[in-house]
């Protein structure tokens, strides 16, 4: 019976939805960095809000994630993942951006730290 | 009875294989986080706006979320028991993903031969080790396809072409996803 109700959601509406929706945020956020119109903080925020965005709308449109039937093991495996994804990469980043404040005494690095917390000397 | 052990059968499968696409994520994410941590160390060579070229990552972009769509056509047309039509849309999948994958491998090539390889810097490893695998996956993919279509039309729409066709389409529209974020995070950011 589960694949009577996802016949609803896989048609060619969806389909098409989905990619008109991914072409046109694809465009904008290659647009935006053509033009390079604003500052890059900014900027780097939008793509990746269009990124996000286009990931939303490629897991509903194309994946049919929406359309699971309970349990919902795809989805909880799908959130774990974002768990793990996030520790990984933020964690990463984190650490390594920080390492000027962890490394063993180097002139070059205490520059840094010196620098970065305004010691005056 | 059958029916109903195949379908639960069906099922389990195509849950393993989801569990494959997020630890496959995992393997990406760790790639990303290593392009992350590593994309400002050119070691005096090029960085990223100096050697990508947008427009053609714009077109490679626009390829493969086109195979992401017709794969979505190919799943459609398995519904309806349309064997003709399922091998169309496979074989423009597979064409589409063919010249994603070589416009990927001439950039590579370009790149490789202006002296900017991956032995050059540790953003450009980062670069070549993130960007390779997803094109190796795109590799699997086509060869995926190939032996799929090859099954269809010797076998028809038995079970188990079935249920390969649509852990196909789940692996082609993640690679699509995937590309995405490599379209974003190492090209567009990159060029900024």
């Amino acid at each position: 019976m589960s694949t009577d109700t996802k016949t609803n959601t896989e048609s060619i509406w969806s389909y098409s939805m989905g990619f008109v929706l991914s072409i046109c945020l694809t465009s904008i956020a290659y647009l935006l960095i053509r033009q390079n119109g604003h500052n890059k903080t900014t900027l780097v925020w939008y793509i990746v809000g269009l990124a996000m965005a286009q990931l939303v709308v490629q897991l509903v449109f194309f994946i049919h994630l929406g359309a699971e039937s309970k349990p919902r093991w795809n989805k909880l495996a799908m959130l774990f993942m974002f768990v793990v994804i996030s520790i990984l990469v933020f964690g990463s980043m984190w650490i390594m951006n920080s390492l000027n404040y962890n490394h063993p005494a180097m002139n070059m690095t205490d520059g840094e730290v010196i620098k970065d917390e305004i010691i005056k000397r | 009875m059958t029916n109903i052990i195949k379908t639960e059968d069906s099922s389990k499968t195509l849950l393993g294989f989801w569990v494959y696409l997020m630890t496959d994520c995992v393997l990406f994410a760790s790639l990303f986080a290593t392009y992350a941590v590593l994309q400002n160390n050119t070691y005096g060579g090029p960085s990223g706006k100096q050697i990508f070229d947008l427009p053609n990552i714009f077109i490679e972009t626009i390829l493969l979320l086109t195979s992401s769509f017709t794969t979505g056509l190919v799943m459609l047309a398995v519904k309806k028991r349309n064997k003709n039509t399922v091998l169309l849309w496979l074989a423009i999948t597979w064409v589409l993903g063919a010249l994603f994958l070589s416009l990927e491998i001439s950039e590579f090539r370009s790149m490789v031969l202006a002296g900017n390889s991956w032995r050059s810097s540790a953003f450009l490893s980062s670069f070549f080790t993130l960007v390779g695998t997803h094109g190796l996956h795109i590799l699997a993919g086509l060869l995926w396809a190939g032996v799929l279509a090859f099954q269809l039309a010797t076998k028809g729409f038995t079970e188990n072409v079935t249920r390969r066709l649509h852990l196909f389409s789940l692996f082609w529209h993640f690679l699509d996803i995937i590309w995405i974020f490599i379209f974003t995070i190492v090209y567009l950011r990159g060029t900024l």
